[in-house]
């Protein structure tokens, strides 16, 4: 059939811009996808590498001294494969003139730890017997540290000069953060370093025994194998235990994950619904222009099969061509989204692969969707006997509707112009409906990829500036009584203090379980404004709690229920409270109650865990420098630049929506210009007759312009709905532990969308004028219609 | 069936449900066409005669009734069945041509040989037809006599047992028509080929062997020419 080849091929040279179009709309669906899907699944494999290789714990306690026999009657426990202990306290380091929180860890004498294996950036391990250190490199590299620098370390009421021996990553802390009560660490306001065990010892008064230990555990009898462990170390002073998924930087890993995830899917998903369903009613549209020539073809003989892969092969060309530029600009573009997250991740063995397997089912699935949409519009021309096909299609049934008897008088002052665009739209049912969906399709994909931007910035706002009031937090290395931290009100540039007591403690309520961070404050308290879901502001009961209402939801908890409260501090006793009101919250969740009866409650004390502060911003620096130098500060955040770091982290989904946002622009134009050129396609014959009857081009492109942005117009509507309702459909999948994204889309969010859509469906007119301007009258005409 | 019949039909009707209302195209059409004839079928527009044409090409279906071509009904033929008939049967030549524009006049006469190993050689029908000289035009740089000769070269280039011509000349000038009609003859006596040509145009029924005069889905009158003319004998 080689003549009928050359014939596909002058068709495909006929349909170029159309065909590019189709093209261009796939290209984008299949990068998307692409993209983002290699990028999560890299990440997903070099987080899961990087555990692997570097044997991340599965599960470690906390006990208060445990000596070396303890450790290695551990080790032989059944289903334990490797017990590893350790000493680990908090510190604070001086470099130069800074004062900065970290975690010393102990590392084994000689040997590198098995446990949390170390990852090397530069230079070794401490040497016995010296005043050296490793550093972390996310501390190094914020302070600019080099080896043979020197720091000094704080601890014990003792400084000591430590020389940087070499810097180093663990699968510990892909995200150095202090604990439950700062979940999020500005950088250089923490970091870890590493010493020798019997530097460690000595410093901190373990000799000969540890505070941690780090399992391996064989994955099928962790449960058991946990409980024996417990109770092994119960001699030892046990006090928490905590398992890999709770490990505080892994959960905050796999969250980042879980949302990649969801983006990686959902938005892809959403692209490639919309190409594949665009490209089935474009090759349905132009399948029917091309009716009389198909209707030939079966009248001369040629088999059904030849003429179906005719026109699978024209769908086919644009797939093809889609989806192989698609995939190599989805695998760079996957590439590059990786080498992004190489800096927002500190996993050191980044596996930044191509994914071969990966983009052949991108481009078959590609190719595929092109081809099942091109068999399935041409299904019922295929179906049309020759002399049926041959035949112009029956004029399109009237739609009844008598705008004369529905409107009135108020029909009668449409104008003409406006009468038969309004005709023409009612009357062309599926080309209505097709330039709508085009419409709709482009307004849903600009506003889901912009939900997310306004939607974290109402975050930012309702966190930082309604439900957070201080100024800086200072966490306390051990707890501190009310009366040790009254001369921190006495900083200069301080306005108020107030006590806080964080807890970590499981909650449990009808068999549902949850770790949660309890948080005592002053009934009176000015530093947190708790709402409840109505927006009235809650006061701290002096009894019980005020629990955030999503939680509260997912647990099934309502108003006057009573909760059990479990510390982790396993030296305290579980109790029971009543949960006394719900507050919308939406990140840094916590669970308020009266401080003192907090207090009173678990171990009958007066202590808090740390101090809310409220200061002049001039004198913020400061304040936090003079904090630093009490011996039971551990961590000082400053509440303007968790907010600015927040906000450089969000760059990351900002990049990301940037994107999406780009792509939903490129395809949604792609939509709206491929409809606009099969309209007048479809249209020639309308045309030329309005021409020969004197219309000027100027009244003829008038008319079409109308129709387009009427039904433009029009589609906004459900666009918007649909838009809105997805968006929150897709915030759902990301709202978790540690946000409550409550789904806004801005005023302004709103405008662009409008805006964009309807200057596409301009710009798409105003492109396609030219075959306005080049409509030969006298050829159109003389042809048959069809 | 007579012995010679090509076509033998019976008792055909074509209804078109248009909805509310109902057409009656061909009501109980009787009919044998002699192996070898030019037939002319004739009648106004809305006469059936087409339909009659596209149901005897395989092209549509009778609502009820037989079509025997060479002894086979081909009224029971399936979708498949009646590809094949028309591939191997059947050249058709259209009023408005229907080429395939994105082909030269050659490309479009190996549309059709391509798909019959019997076919003619596409040069010598081209010739045929006087158009060797612009095998490489596209049918926009083609007049519509010119085109239409494309296109029965295309029809005859399958060698096909039947031509079968729906109003060859109705878009077409007088001088043109004339030119196409003897281009028709011409493949008449030089074949043993049926053809069966409709118009509405009674004066080009005196070039055939046989005439049928159709009205309203019905044969009003058929009969023989004993001595049919050459085109160059007719005017309009």
């Amino acid at each position: 059939m080689k003549t009928l080849n050359r014939m596909l091929l002058r068709d495909v040279r006929e349909h170029k811009a159309q065909l590019i179009a189709v093209s261009v709309v796939l290209m984008f669906g299949v990068f998307s996808f692409l993209a983002t899907y290699i990028s999560y699944v890299n990440i997903n494999k070099s987080a899961e590498f990087y555990y692997d290789e570097y044997r991340f714990l599965d599960y470690y306690a906390l006990a208060n001294h445990i000596d070396d026999s303890t450790a290695r009657t551990l080790a032989k426990e059944d289903g334990v494969i490797a017990a590893e202990p350790r000493i680990s306290e908090e510190a604070r380091i001086d470099i130069g003139e800074t004062r900065v929180s970290v975690k010393v860890n102990s590392l084994p004498a000689g040997r590198e730890p098995y446990v949390n294996q170390l990852y090397y950036f530069e230079g070794k391990a401490p040497q016995v017997g010296k005043n050296q250190c490793l550093v972390s490199s996310t501390l190094q590299e914020f302070y600019q540290m080099e080896i043979g620098d020197e720091i000094e370390l704080i601890a014990e009421g003792k400084v000591t000069t430590l020389q940087i021996a070499g810097t180093a990553a663990s699968p510990e802390y892909i995200y150095e953060v202090s604990g439950a009560s700062s979940l999020y660490s500005v950088p250089g306001d923490y970091g870890v370093i590493y010493l020798n065990e019997d530097f460690m010892q000595n410093l901190f008064g373990y000799p000969g025994a540890y505070n941690e230990v780090h399992f391996l555990l064989e994955p099928a009898v962790a449960e058991g194998t946990i409980e024996r462990i417990e109770e092994l170390l119960d001699t030892s002073g046990f006090v928490a235990g905590i398992e890999r998924k709770d490990q505080i930087s892994n959960s905050l890993l796999r969250s980042e994950i879980d949302q990649l995830e969801s983006m990686a899917v959902l938005f892809p998903l959403l692209f490639m619904s919309i190409s594949a369903f665009m490209l089935y009613i474009m090759m349905k549209r132009t399948i029917q222009n091309q009716r009389i020539t198909l209707g030939t073809m079966k009248a001369l003989g040629l088999y059904r099969k030849d003429i179906l892969l005719y026109y699978m092969k024209l769908g086919g060309i644009s797939g093809l061509i889609g989806s192989i530029f698609g995939a190599v600009l989805g695998t760079y573009g996957g590439m590059a989204l990786n080498e992004y997250y190489t800096l927002y991740f500190h996993i050191p063995v980044m596996i930044i692969d191509t994914k071969p397997l990966l983009i052949i089912m991108a481009i078959g699935g590609g190719m595929g969707v092109t081809l099942l949409g091109s068999y399935l519009a041409g299904r019922t021309a295929f179906a049309l006997r020759p002399a049926e096909a041959m035949r112009p299609a029956s004029p399109e049934a009237v739609t009844g509707y008598d705008y004369e008897e529905k409107l009135g008088r108020l029909w009668h002052k449409v104008p003409f112009g406006w009468k038969m665009v309004i005709r023409n739209i009612g009357r062309k049912k599926f080309r209505t409906a097709a330039t709508a969906l085009g419409v709709c399709f482009t307004v849903i994909m600009l506003l889901v990829s912009m939900f997310m931007g306004d939607t974290t910035d109402h975050l930012v706002q309702k966190n930082f500036h309604e439900y957070q009031q201080f100024d800086i937090k200072a966490n306390f290395i051990a707890p501190v009584s009310f009366q040790d931290i009254r001369p921190l009100a006495d900083i200069e540039g301080v306005r108020t203090i107030e006590p806080v007591l964080d807890m970590g403690v499981k909650l449990s309520f009808m068999g549902e379980e949850k770790d949660i961070l309890l948080s005592g404050v002053r009934p009176d308290t000015e530093m947190v404004t708790l709402r409840d879901e109505k927006g009235r502001i809650l006061t701290i009961p002096p009894s019980g709690v005020v629990m955030p209402a999503s939680y509260a939801e997912s647990m099934g908890i309502g108003l006057g229920d009573i909760i059990n409260l479990e510390p982790y501090d396993k030296r305290l006793e579980e109790e029971q409270v009543v949960v006394v009101a719900l507050a919308e919250q939406y990140m840094d969740f916590s669970t308020y109650a009266d401080i003192e009866y907090l207090g009173r409650l678990f171990d009958d004390s007066q202590h808090a865990t740390g101090i809310l502060i409220t200061a002049d911003k001039e004198h913020y620096m400061s304040i936090e420098d003079e904090l630093q130098d009490y011996p039971y500060v551990q961590s000082v955040n400053n509440r303007a630049e968790m907010v600015a770091w927040l906000e450089s982290m969000m760059g990351f989904v900002d990049v990301y929506m940037g994107v999406m946002l780009l792509i939903s622009g490129i395809i949604g134009f792609a939509i709206i210009f491929n409809s606009t050129l099969i309209n007048i396609a479809e249209r020639k014959r309308e045309l030329a007759s309005l021409r020969v009857l004197g219309y000027r081009i100027k009244e003829i492109k008038q008319m079409l312009g109308r129709e387009n942005m009427l039904v433009a117009v029009l589609a906004l509507v459900p666009g918007i709905y649909f838009g809105y309702r997805i968006s929150i459909l897709f915030g759902e999948t990301f709202t978790n532990d540690m946000y409550n994204l409550v789904i806004i889309i801005s005023l302004q969010s709103y405008l662009i969308t409008i805006v964009s859509t309807l200057f596409f469906v301009w710009f798409a007119g105003v492109a396609v004028r030219s075959r306005i301007h080049n409509l030969d009258m006298v050829e159109v005409l003389k042809d048959r219609e069809g | 069936m007579s012995h010679d019949a090509i076509f033998d039909i019976k008792g055909v009707t074509k209804v078109y449900d248009m909805g509310e209302v109902q057409v009656h195209a061909l009501q109980g059409i009787d009919l044998s066409i002699e192996r070898g004839d030019l037939v002319v079928v004739l009648g106004a527009s809305g006469s059936g005669k087409s339909t009659l044409l596209n149901i005897m090409g395989g092209m549509d279906l009778a609502t009820q009734g037989e079509i025997f071509y060479q002894g086979e009904d081909i009224s029971t033929y399936s979708e498949a069945e009646l590809t094949e008939f028309r591939r191997q049967e059947v050249g058709f030549v259209f009023q408005f041509y229907n080429l395939m524009p994105a082909l030269t006049v050659r490309e479009n006469v190996e549309l059709a040989s391509e798909i019959k190993p019997d076919a003619l050689d596409v040069m010598d029908v081209l010739r045929q037809v006087g158009l060797d000289e612009r095998t490489n035009h596209f049918p926009s740089q083609l007049s519509g006599g010119e085109q239409q000769r494309v296109a029965i070269a295309r029809a005859i280039a399958k060698n096909p047992e039947v031509l079968l011509c729906d109003e060859p000349t109705g878009a077409l000038d007088f001088a043109t028509g004339l030119k196409i009609l003897e281009v028709i003859k011409r493949i008449h006596e030089t074949s043993d080929r049926t053809i069966l040509l409709i118009t509405h145009n009674k004066d080009i029924a005196h070039m055939a062997d046989r005439v049928i005069r159709m009205r309203s889905g019905k044969i009003l009158e058929s009969y023989r020419n004993e001595h049919p003319k050459d085109p160059s004998e007719i005017s309009w």
